[in-house]
């Protein structure tokens, strides 16, 4: 298997797991995962992991999607609503402030380090996500386009994508465990036990084969992203308007990106000429 | 540098890397053993392995209820990394141990000092 394989299906699963949590479910990502296509891969899938974790999780996501109702759609909406953005009993703050620096607080240091971090790779979140950089799905999305220009051939942002990991993995296991905790639709219980099985078998791709075996991480993350690719056409860009907007207010930079890889954060492409903005 | 002690039931367990970070470590697989360590030294952080890892919290801190702890767990088990989160640990990281990641979860650990007891989260 080759790194730039594993890193294109890092990009697939990675993609996924940004969108679902960036907003509630768009009706055509819903489509897409009700899909018989959707679901019969994702039940063959889970049949087939090394890691009988990533196979739970994926069968529990399969279970949801596969009885969900009509009235299901509307109620996955609500249900992100009551998790996200504290409109129920119980929210789930999606932040890694909250997590890491171990203070009821939002917009920590982790907020301040993930602009730094977006910042030297010429990456910045798209103006319109109205979420701090340090919500799960950006960080997700920071991944998925590390994998991208890993697959590409970049060997720089390899090694980004996996100091990263290393770093930020802690407080996404406990995001997992506490979104399981508070939902009560079933369908963010799913999402929290692939999202968590997706996470140990990624780091169990990051230590050396010898000392995993005979799990084969890189080919059930292999396996899970071409289930995924069955939602993609639910997993569209949030675009944003022309130009590329700092992270501190009022600063503009030039911007000539062409294209849109990423949901969430944009692309630098042009040479940013500090002080011309 | 800090003072560690490590415990795993398994005796296999690896903790090897953790010297490579510059902090004295204590190793156990004998749980009593371990108790009776922390009861007698000063104890920076523990390091716990798995499901008898996590058994222990509870007994740390009874010694001292800020107690630090980092847990360790052999699978992601939904159910086990919310009952270890359940105890408020400083973090909960999977097996094999990274050294990179243990690192970054020590020095948080060490520098935020009280408030590194993570009681807020609702489980």
């Amino acid at each position: 298997m080759e790194a730039k394989e594993l890193a294109a299906a890092k990009t697939t699963i990675q993609r996924f797991f940004a969108t679902v949590f960036a907003d509630e479910i768009s009706a055509e990502l819903y489509q897409a995962m009700k899909s018989d296509q959707f679901l019969m891969d994702l039940e063959a899938v889970s049949q087939k992991f090394y890691s009988k974790e990533l196979a739970h999780g994926a069968m529990v996501l399969f279970e949801f999607m596969d009885r969900a109702g009509v009235d299901t759609y509307p109620q996955l909406r609500y249900a992100y609503a009551d998790l996200f953005l504290n409109a129920g009993n119980n929210p789930v703050l999606p932040y890694e402030s909250f997590y890491a620096d171990r203070e009821p607080i939002t917009h920590g240091e982790s907020l301040f380090l993930m602009r730094e971090t977006l910042r030297k790779y010429g990456l910045h979140k798209d103006p319109n996500y109205w979420e701090p950089e340090d919500h799960i799905a950006v960080e997700f999305d920071f991944l998925s386009e590390m994998n991208r220009r890993e697959a590409s051939g970049d060997r720089a942002a390899g090694q980004a994508r996996a100091d990263f990991g290393k770093q930020h993995m802690a407080w996404r296991t406990e995001f997992c465990a506490v979104l399981h905790s508070a939902d009560k639709s079933g369908f963010y219980q799913a999402l929290a036990e692939l999202t968590l099985g997706y996470l140990f078998v990624a780091h169990l791709s990051s230590v050396p084969p010898e000392e995993v075996a005979p799990q084969q991480p890189g080919a059930d993350l292999i396996e899970l992203a071409r289930a995924l690719k069955g939602t993609g056409p639910g997993v569209k860009s949030a675009s944003a308007g022309e130009g590329i907007v700092s992270a501190q207010a009022g600063r503009r930079r030039p911007a000539t990106f062409q294209d849109d890889p990423n949901p969430l954060l944009r692309l630098w492409r042009a040479v940013w000429n500090n002080g011309k903005s | 540098m800090a003072q560690l002690m490590a415990y795993d039931a398994d005796p296999n367990m690896n903790w090897n890397m953790v010297d490579t970070l510059g902090h004295d470590v204590k190793t156990f697989s004998d749980s009593g053993e371990a108790l009776d360590y922390a009861r007698e030294n000063q104890v920076d952080i523990a390091l716990l392995g798995g499901t008898e890892g996590i058994d222990l919290i509870r007994h740390l801190r009874e010694i001292s209820p800020q107690f630090k702890v980092v847990v360790f767990c052999d699978s992601p088990k939904i159910e086990e990394i919310r009952r270890a989160l359940g105890l408020a640990p400083c973090s909960v990281l999977f097996k094999p141990v990274v050294v990179e990641e243990l690192d970054a979860c020590l020095k948080r650990a060490l520098l935020k000092g009280k408030s590194t007891i993570k009681g807020s989260l609702k489980l």
